[in-house]
């Protein structure tokens, strides 16, 4: 089910507008636990369709905030018992 | 009476452990990405093709099938408009041919040699107010050239290059500053991205500026950037605020030239 959610919205970002990659990608956060691949998911979107890197740290808006979200989720995914 | 509390998410070896993960993983993603930047636009430049040849054909297919009634009343409303752009056109001819021998008698001349491209990504596909366009270092484009419509109007800036594609990043694009000036004063501006294809400017309340005045590029080609679209003055302000809406739609660009 990981797998396919990740290689659907991986088609999506190729194809799609980003008001639904990206939703999908943040809907994938909350779905799976330590959902890892939307940092690759966000990564891509920012070098496939971001401008030139000036700031290493701040060059991967959307890779940061996979990585951001995707920690942050871990508590919040337990308190919500997603799990039981 | 014994009370059990929930256990406080601190951050123990779990957490600790989740948050290398992440690191590891952004670090490693990233440079992975960049590494293979140009081979992953190049490998996803024939299913955006594929995609606007299939959108194209579906329009033409939804435009086969409407109605006849309808059909007939827009093909008047568009001769109309027709006739209205043909004379429009020679008075814009006569200023240009005016404006390219004016440019040969101070010895400049007009930018001529140009790249025609095909838009393989636009916004909305795209985050960031940036276009993927068709054409690479194989033909002739080089960073820094500057892109714009077919029809006339700066769009923005080749950033990078690729073998047979170049990323474009528009003049639009939030936070990108750009130097332009007010046709109407020659008053000197920076226009400030806001992404969407529009842009805000602050100036002096003193200054008058009206909706569908024009921004300009400075040089000697003067190219349109951008057209105001709304003027903001509260009474107790000492600047105004600007907003500007770029030429043509970002959303729907399909060729540009680049040069």
């Amino acid at each position: 089910m990981r797998v396919w959610y990740t290689i659907l919205v991986l088609a999506m970002t190729i194809t799609m507008p980003f008001w639904i990659y990206l939703p999908l990608i943040f809907i994938g956060i909350i779905m799976f636990p330590f959902y890892i691949e939307s940092v690759f998911l966000g990564l891509l979107v920012d070098v496939i369709y971001g401008g030139a890197i000036d700031n290493i740290l701040f060059g991967f808006p959307f890779g940061l905030a996979g990585a951001v979200l995707t920690l942050s989720a871990i508590p919040l995914r337990k308190r919500l018992r997603f799990n039981t | 009476m014994k009370t059990n509390f929930h256990r406080r998410y601190s951050s123990g070896p779990n957490q600790r452990k989740w948050l290398l993960y992440a690191i590891t993983a952004l670090v490693l993603g990233a440079s992975m990405l960049l590494f293979f930047r140009s081979t992953l636009v190049s490998l996803s430049s024939p299913v955006w093709k594929g995609q606007n040849f299939v959108s194209l054909g579906i329009k033409n297919l939804f435009a086969l099938i409407k109605d006849k009634d309808e059909l007939v009343e827009e093909n008047t409303v568009l001769r109309e408009r027709l006739v209205s752009y043909e004379a429009t056109l020679l008075a814009l001819q006569t200023l240009e041919s005016t404006q390219l021998e004016m440019l040969r008698i101070f010895g400049r001349s007009g930018n001529e040699d140009f790249v025609a491209a095909g838009v393989l990504v636009h916004p909305p596909e795209t985050p960031y107010d940036i276009l993927i366009v068709d054409a690479g270092e194989e033909d002739g484009v080089i960073e820094g050239s500057m892109v714009s419509l077919p029809e006339g109007g700066a769009l923005g800036r080749v950033t990078e290059v690729y073998e047979n594609q170049s990323k474009v990043e528009l003049y639009s694009g939030s936070g990108v500053e750009t130097n332009a000036y007010l046709e109407r004063h020659n008053v000197s501006i920076k226009l400030i991205g806001r992404g969407g294809g529009s842009f805000e400017l602050e100036l002096p309340r003193d200054i008058e500026i009206k909706e569908g005045d024009k921004m300009l590029l400075p040089g000697v080609e003067s190219e349109l950037v951008g057209v105001v679209s709304k003027v903001m003055l509260e009474p107790t302000d000492s600047t105004k605020k600007i907003i500007v809406r770029g030429v043509g739609n970002i959303n729907s660009v399909r060729f540009v030239s680049i040069h």
